[in-house]
């Protein structure tokens, strides 16, 4: 009786993640009609207003020495009014700073540079006479956040937009995030979705065509990518509750971002750390505030296509995740927290946090029964289709979502390819990357160091001479 | 040791879930199969219809006589066509949007945006309010007075572009007092929408200037009403008197009215308003004069600037010696001695900076 109650409880469990996915899926799907027809509005011709409100470009840059001059160069050209785009490098090895300043002929420039959150030491900031929009700031390393906040002091206008180096960005991706900031003057933060670039052609920082990339470990992760990005944060966002904007590209009011102190360093995921901090003090002091999510695919980036790579990025998502989540357990049902407080948390430490664990003990658990003779094997064939039949069903639903709204993958040949990828991915990479989440619960748990990470990079990102 | 199995009910729940999540994994899969094929069956239709009305729409704006030559419109390609028309209208200037409007009427759009109207998705009835008005079908006026004052703000903004496209100097006081009414507007769209009609619009918006009396003396609201005015003025691009915004400046004591009647001083007048404001508590209003100071351009105000150059605030000090090195006939070496003298070494910092930075861009 106690295997067939626990076992009924893994089946509860599995039944209550999906049916919220599935919810958050329903939400996509409403949001993403409304933002179809949205689209066909602002494709019509109008000119861009001088009152949109003007964007920092902050890219922080740790050895980039093999990418940064195609991604400055990319950014270089966005189409948007008013923009200036700050490349911090955070103390980087490699020639990060020479090749920059060979590209663009930066020169030394005497900058009254102004401290509002503290940051390492500013060794120098450049300017580049052939392009009005550049400065590069100099620092000595301390980290992504501290590059960031580096970003925040040097930065000009009242919003601020954080871009991995080695992303690309669509032309119209800041005129696409900065549109809610019109809309509602109480929006503090936007961000847009991310997609893999791998398989796709990039050249010089720029993607001329899109296609999905031949090696597994990339294509599972195209499929995470698509529903993370269509339904979870999407879902989320339509209750003002999304509780992470991607490091890779997000954008954020300043004064708000300086007002809760700016990115804390010292954490790996300080892009979701950030967000949750915004909401548990807007709460707490009782602002009005929006976080949205824009849906359109704005920003591009190479994923890991290795194993030793990949497995690496999840340790460190997950410490990410343990981390921003027990700095905030005050958010955590408390009186003001709404949403985010009394929905979006708890989901995050029950089905984010602790679902690596349940997740694992649950196949560990069932197949012991199983195979001790406590549940039948029908109970274990049929816990098995819940489990990954609702998985399968989740992904599907991704496909489809993303057919019905950018179509970025319109051939039968690539669909053909999603759809068994949704299947295969339940097969054997979700409970690997369930038990490399676990590695990071350990190592946050023990607290070993990490840093940035390095990323091997398959893509031709060199700028075109 | 065999332990005895639960009741079979609870089996078959999970078989029925198991069953159940199989069938709608199948039926997802075939939605996607059903998706792929409608788009593989209409897409060549769509591309046809586009490039075979595209070239019908760049002739007509042309001007030429396309009687009996046009092709047939399907009745579930009139959206699709009102579109296309929409983006040539909104891509064209001068006489070939009369002929496209012609054109359109001549296809009875008027019905089709008409029933658009009343859509449920915003988007439609933004794209149908714009429709009517490059029609310029009368017809539709009371439809789109409706939106202007009923709408939600996005509509009233189309709204009003669409009435002033109908009949500019007939409509242009409503669609001032609305949008006078309208708060949290989108000034961004406003300035896109509407400064085609920035000249008649700017003659009404003139006329109807909040009083410039102290402002906590007039009624309730004076002040916001007179703060949503400034900001609609600075949308529309409109040069406003110096001495109106002066005698604002000199009345008020509303920080975020003090800033938009700031953004707007131009020339020479109400300059001394102006200058009062130059210590006031609030750094931004500062920032703001020190900004002002700059676009006008007078060599009494450089001491003054100077003096705002060792201002506590960076952006007060980055202003103020932008301002001081845009003052006509006051050299670099000049202000570089003016703000040495001050001592101060933030001030100094600062200089070099702008300096830097201008000769960077020059």
């Amino acid at each position: 009786m106690m295997a067939q109650t626990v076992t009924w409880l893994m089946v509860a469990y599995f039944l209550a993640i999906h049916a919220i996915y599935l919810m958050l899926t329903v939400l996509a799907a409403r949001a993403l009609l409304r933002n179809q027809r949205y689209r066909e509005m602002e494709e019509l011709p109008m000119a861009y207003s001088l009152l949109m409100p003007p964007i920092s470009v902050l890219v922080p840059a740790y050895n980039e020495e093999t990418t940064i001059v195609a991604t400055v160069e990319s950014l270089l050209q966005l189409s948007y009014g008013e923009f200036e785009v700050i490349v911090v490098n955070d103390g980087s090895k490699d020639a990060t700073l020479s090749v920059l300043i060979e590209q663009f002929g930066l020169l030394p420039y005497p900058e009254a540079y102004r401290v509002q959150i503290p940051t390492q030491e500013i060794m120098g900031i450049y300017r580049s006479p052939r392009h009005a929009k550049l400065r590069v700031i100099d620092k000595r390393n301390g980290g992504k956040a501290d590059s960031l906040n580096a970003g925040i002091n040097a930065s000009r206008y009242p919003l601020f937009c954080g871009v991995d180096a080695d992303s690309i960005l669509e032309r119209d991706s800041l005129q696409k995030v900065a549109k809610p900031f019109l809309r509602h003057p109480d929006m503090v933060a936007t961000g847009g979705t991310i997609r893999a670039a791998n398989g796709c052609d990039v050249r010089g920082g720029d993607l001329h065509r899109i296609d999905l990339p031949s090696n597994p470990w990339a294509l599972f992760q195209v499929m995470e990518y698509l529903r993370a990005f269509l339904f979870g944060r999407l879902g989320w966002s339509s209750v003002n509750a999304m509780l992470i904007i991607s490091g890779a590209f997000g954008l954020f009011r300043k004064q708000t971002v300086i007002d809760v102190g700016g990115y804390r360093t010292h954490t790996i995921g300080e892009d979701m750390e950030l967000v949750v901090r915004i909401h548990h003090q807007m709460r707490e002091q009782g602002l009005p505030y929006r976080i949205e999510f824009v849906p359109d695919p704005v920003c591009w980036t190479e994923v890991p296509e290795d194993r030793q790579t990949l497995r690496n990025q999840r340790i460190r998502w997950q410490r990410g995740l343990s981390e921003s989540l027990n700095a905030h357990w005050g958010l955590m049902f408390s009186r003001s927290g709404g949403w985010p407080g009394w929905v979006a948390f708890p989901y995050m430490v029950l089905f984010e946090w602790l679902g690596p664990v349940v997740e694992c003990l649950g196949y560990l658990w069932t197949a012991y029964a199983w195979s001790a003779d406590l549940i039948s094997w029908a109970a274990f064939a049929a816990f098995l289709l819940v489990s990954l039949g609702l998985g399968i069903l989740l992904s599907v639903a991704g496909v489809l979502l993303e057919q019905l709204s950018f179509q970025m993958y319109p051939q039968v040949r690539q669909i053909f390819k999603l759809v068994l990828v949704a299947v295969a991915e339940n097969l054997g990479y979700r409970q690997l990357n369930a038990w490399w989440r676990i590695v990071g619960l350990y190592r946050w748990a023990t607290q070993k160091e990490a840093g940035w990470g390095t990323m091997k990079r398959k893509g031709n990102w060199q700028a075109p001479q | 040791m065999h332990v005895p199995h639960a009741p079979e009910f609870s089996l078959s729940v999970v078989l029925w879930l198991a069953w159940t999540t199989l069938a709608l994994v199948l039926m997802t899969v075939l939605g996607l199969l059903l998706l792929r094929w409608w788009r593989w069956r209409s897409e060549p239709q769509k591309a046809a219809f586009r490039q075979r009305w595209s070239e019908v729409l760049m002739r007509c704006a042309l001007g030429e006589d396309l009687k009996g030559q046009l092709p047939h419109l399907k009745s579930k390609e009139r959206w699709a066509f009102m579109k296309l028309w929409l983006h040539c209208q909104l891509s064209l200037k001068g006489p070939g949007r009369d002929r496209l409007a012609a054109l359109a009427r001549l296809m009875e759009c008027q019905s089709m945006a008409m029933r658009k109207l009343g859509s449920r998705h915003a988007a439609e009835r933004l794209m149908a309010i714009l429709a009517l008005g490059f029609l310029k079908d009368e017809q539709a006026v009371p439809a789109l007075l409706e939106q202007l004052h009923q709408g939600e703000k996005q509509a009233a903004v189309h709204a009003a572009r669409a009435l002033l496209e109908i009949d500019a100097s007939a409509h242009v006081d409503q669609v001032v007092q609305r949008l006078l009414t309208l708060t949290d507007l989108d000034f961004s769209l406003v300035s896109v929408l509407l400064k085609p009609f920035r000249g008649v619009l700017a003659r009404t918006m003139m006329e109807g200037m909040p009083p410039s009396a102290p402002l906590q003396a007039c009624a309730p609201g004076a002040a916001a009403a007179a703060l949503q005015w400034l900001r609609l003025a600075r949308a529309l691009s409109l040069q406003v008197p110096g001495e109106r915004l002066g005698a604002f400046l000199a009345n008020s004591d509303d920080i975020d009215l003090l800033i938009a009647t700031t953004r707007l001083m131009q020339g020479e007048q109400g300059t001394q308003a102006l200058i009062a404001h130059a210590q006031h508590q609030d750094w931004r209003v500062r920032a703001q004069v020190a900004q002002a100071l700059g676009r006008i351009g007078r060599l009494d105000d450089a001491e003054l600037l100077a003096r705002l150059t060792t201002d506590a605030q960076w952006w007060v000090r980055y202003r103020a010696t932008q301002a001081l090195l845009s003052i006509p006939g006051l050299s670099v070496q000049k202000v570089q001695t003016r703000i040495e003298c001050t001592g101060d070494r933030y001030a100094i910092n600062m200089l070099h900076s702008v300096i830097s930075e201008r000769e960077a861009f020059a």
